[in-house]
């Protein structure tokens, strides 16, 4: 037993020691090349969604240096840069740092360039006032192709320029199938993620039903037929089920039965519901409350 | 004790995963709020009551026009164009193919059917579907002799529009009203009585003497009216189903016919004694009189409550004319109308929950609604001349009549209007002559 306890002392300094000072270096240390000078040009002056208009002046078939010396941001460790979804619209077609981005947790960099840059996502669509055109390429990946057209219509002769150009293409098409990206808002807190997209199916859902649900105003004390509804849905955004849940007027209120039942057609009518399938855990199981007192103005 | 620690260190990965997976289950149940909706009247299909023989599919045909024409204009549906059917009449005997129907956006279908029977008898059968949740709604089937068809029709719309709307009918119903002809200073007026819908139109009176506001019983097909017997106003009881006349009474001084009490019962009016004008009821079984206000003021124009237990009123006893409610015994006497104007012809809804009246503001005439308490005040619609609401049995949907301003030759017109209670939908009532003073039956026994 003393051997046992002293053996056991011994590796327990040894390691410690360890932790202290560091394991032995066997490797000599690698060069630390000199700093490449980086420029930072603001981007507003060159930018225009269609890009053609620089390419064209400029037929050479030789690969020019630094037409556009912010492309290198890619290269270098920025911070996460603009939010990707809003390219099709802002006609921003590059991402740039922008201060506001400095919220998030800069993320190693490395290779999953799209997923730090669209983790701001969520955040910059809750600002933004009109969350819905941003949300649409999360759903049809097609959208950021357009914009991409009139610069493919551009000789890509500029070698450089076609690089960056497939570079910026490939990582548009990154960052919108990345949208609903689960892996990026993963790296946020479980609870802040979940949150975020509830806010945004809950948003996608009271847009729809905005279409949808037909009221009826001249009923007896039509404001105070709240209707409460739980609803099922299929992973396509199909119905499965619907059940009115009763608040306690019951059945034998005539008007509470319209009012349910237009409530039941609004849902069936909306469907199937466009919902982010990544999510479907969320939305899978809901309860929809029907409350007409704000379209009453009461 | 190593027992222990483990266990222990068990139980708080146990507890750890616990408190994350019910975490997680909490969240999973999504609430929304959906506050914004739209307005609007609801698509409906309405087939042609199919059958066998070609004469009475051309009933089912006749049929499906009177429900849909009903409908319509009730303001609350909206008619799906028949030549925009997908499914047609054969297969729809089968069950309707809802696929069909959804792609025409129709919300509900209404599929009926027409046989006659062995007796002599018009069988008709109606089915209501609810086209998105795909089931049936209603379900009748009605014997009838064949010449009542329209009639059965209105039955039909109101079982359609009460299943939908929640709102009781109100499509088997009639209208009594003034038929007016001739110039400002000599006009001729004569009872009328026609469907809700302007059909099967007939006059009740000859136009010898004057005729004025006729009102309808709840419980019989009995009308009062007042009319003059040289300058003496007296007031008739004119039974529907007999055409008997009985009078009621040498009513001097009195200005409106009186109004029926929920239960048919009473009769409530207002009389002129030694220059004051007060309200009266008379028990119809009895003839006695009971005296209900008793003020210096002007009080007419009364209507109960369809309780029974209150009644509105006209007065001038706060200095211009204006609606009090009191209980039905005259006590507790509040005033409810206090905005600019003058306010008369208080009528309660047969629902209980508005009061709708006559207000002439600012050099115009309204018709207006408001809640027995006086909150709610609304104006429906207005006028040169507009006055004299009546409620449909339903309380939703008002009659009124409009008046336009005399011509130099002392021509006017004078036309009856229906409206709905949320001021939405006006449209007048065709009849062959002018009109005016309308009264709405009850839902016909």
């Amino acid at each position: 037993m003393g051997r046992g306890a002293l053996l056991s002392a011994l590796l327990h300094v040894a390691v410690t020691l360890i932790l202290v000072i560091g394991l032995p270096s066997f490797v000599s240390p690698p060069e630390i090349a000199a700093p490449i000078p980086v420029e930072l040009v603001d981007l507003n002056q060159d930018q225009k969604p269609p890009e053609p208009k620089k390419a064209e002046p400029a037929p050479k078939p030789a690969p020019e240096p630094e037409p556009e010396p912010e492309e290198r941001v890619v290269d270098a460790p920025p911070p996460p840069p603009a939010p990707p979804v809003e390219a099709p619209e802002v006609s921003e077609p590059e991402p740039e740092p922008e201060p506001e981005i400095a919220e998030t947790p800069p993320e190693p960099e490395p290779e999953p360039l799209p997923e730090p840059e669209a983790e701001p996502e969520p955040e910059q669509v809750e600002e933004t006032p009109p969350p819905k055109p941003q949300r649409k390429p999360m759903l049809r990946i097609a959208m950021p192709d357009k914009p991409e057209e009139p610069e493919e219509a551009a000789a890509p002769d500029d070698a450089l320029q076609s690089i960056q150009k497939n570079v910026d293409k490939m990582r548009r098409k990154q960052m919108a199938q990345a949208a609903p990206s689960d892996e990026t808002t993963a790296a946020l807190a479980p609870s802040q993620a979940s949150a975020l997209a509830q806010n945004e199916i809950i948003r996608i859902i009271q847009s729809k039903m905005a279409t949808c649900w037909r009221l009826e105003p001249g009923a007896r004390n039509a404001d105070d037929l709240i209707v409460v509804v739980r609803v099922w849905l299929n992973p396509n955004g199909s119905v499965r089920d619907v059940k009115i849940i009763d608040e306690g007027l019951g059945q034998t209120n005539r008007y509470y039965q319209t009012a349910a039942e237009n409530a039941r057609r609004a849902i069936l009518r909306c469907q199937p519901f466009e919902l982010p399938t990544k999510r479907y855990e969320i939305w899978r199981d809901m309860v929809l409350r029907f409350d007409p007192r704000q379209m009453f103005g009461g | 004790m190593k027992v222990k620690a483990t266990s222990i260190l068990l139980a708080g990965v146990l507890a750890a995963a616990l408190c994350l997976g019910s975490g997680r289950s909490a969240d999973a149940q999504l609430r929304v709020d959906v506050v914004d909706g739209f307005i609007s009247p609801m698509p409906i299909a309405i087939t042609d009551f199919y059958s066998e023989s070609a004469q009475d599919a051309k009933t089912g045909k006749d049929m499906a026009g009177v429900i849909s024409n009903d409908l319509e204009r009730s303001g609350l549906f909206r008619p799906i164009d028949r030549r925009a059917f997908i499914q047609d009449a054969a297969s729809l005997r089968n069950g309707p193919r809802f696929s069909d129907w959804r792609l025409i956006n129709a919300q509900a279908l209404v599929q009926g059917s027409t046989q006659m029977q062995a007796d002599g008898r018009l069988r008709v059968e109606l089915r209501l579907w609810d086209v998105l949740a795909e089931q049936q709604m209603a379900g009748l089937a009605y014997f009838t002799t064949p010449v009542n068809w329209r009639r059965v029709s209105h039955i039909i719309a109101d079982v359609i529009y009460k299943r939908l709307t929640g709102e009781e009918g109100y499509f088997d119903t009639r209208i009594v009203y003034v038929a007016e002809s001739g110039p400002q200073n000599r006009r001729l007026k004569r009872l009328g009585i026609m469907d809700q819908d302007g059909e099967n139109h007939r006059f009740l009176t000859d136009g010898g003497s004057l005729v004025l506001t006729p009102r309808f019983s709840p419980t019989t097909q009995e009308i009062t009216y007042l009319s003059y017997y040289g300058d003496t106003p007296r007031v008739y009881l004119f039974n529907l189903n007999t055409g008997q006349q009985e009078m009621l009474g040498d009513f001097p001084g009195m200005t409106f016919a009186p109004r029926f009490s929920p239960d048919g019962n009473q009769v409530i009016m207002s009389l002129a004694e030694n220059g004051n004008t007060d309200i009266y009821t008379m028990d119809l079984r009895t003839r006695r009189v009971t005296r209900l206000t008793n003020h210096p003021a002007i009080d007419t124009s009364p209507s109960y409550s369809p309780d029974g237990r209150q009644i509105t009123f006209n007065s001038d006893r706060g200095g211009s004319q204006q609606i009090y409610i009191m209980n039905a015994d005259g006590s507790n006497v509040r005033r409810i109308s206090f905005n600019e104007g003058r306010y008369a012809t208080p009528v309660w809804s047969p629902r209980g929950d508005l009061i709708a009246f006559t207000r002439m503001s600012g050099g115009e005439f309204y018709i207006g609604v408001m809640e027995p308490e006086g909150s709610g005040e609304r104006m429906l619609t207005r006028g040169f001349l507009v006055e004299g609401p009546t409620w449909a049995p339903n309380g939703r949907v008002l009659s009124y009549f409009k008046q336009t301003p005399a011509d130099s030759k002392g021509r006017l017109t004078s036309k009856v209007y229906t409206i709905d209670l949320t001021g939405y939908n006006e449209r007048e009532l065709v009849t062959p002559i002018d009109a005016s003073d309308p009264a709405w039956s009850p839902l016909i026994p």
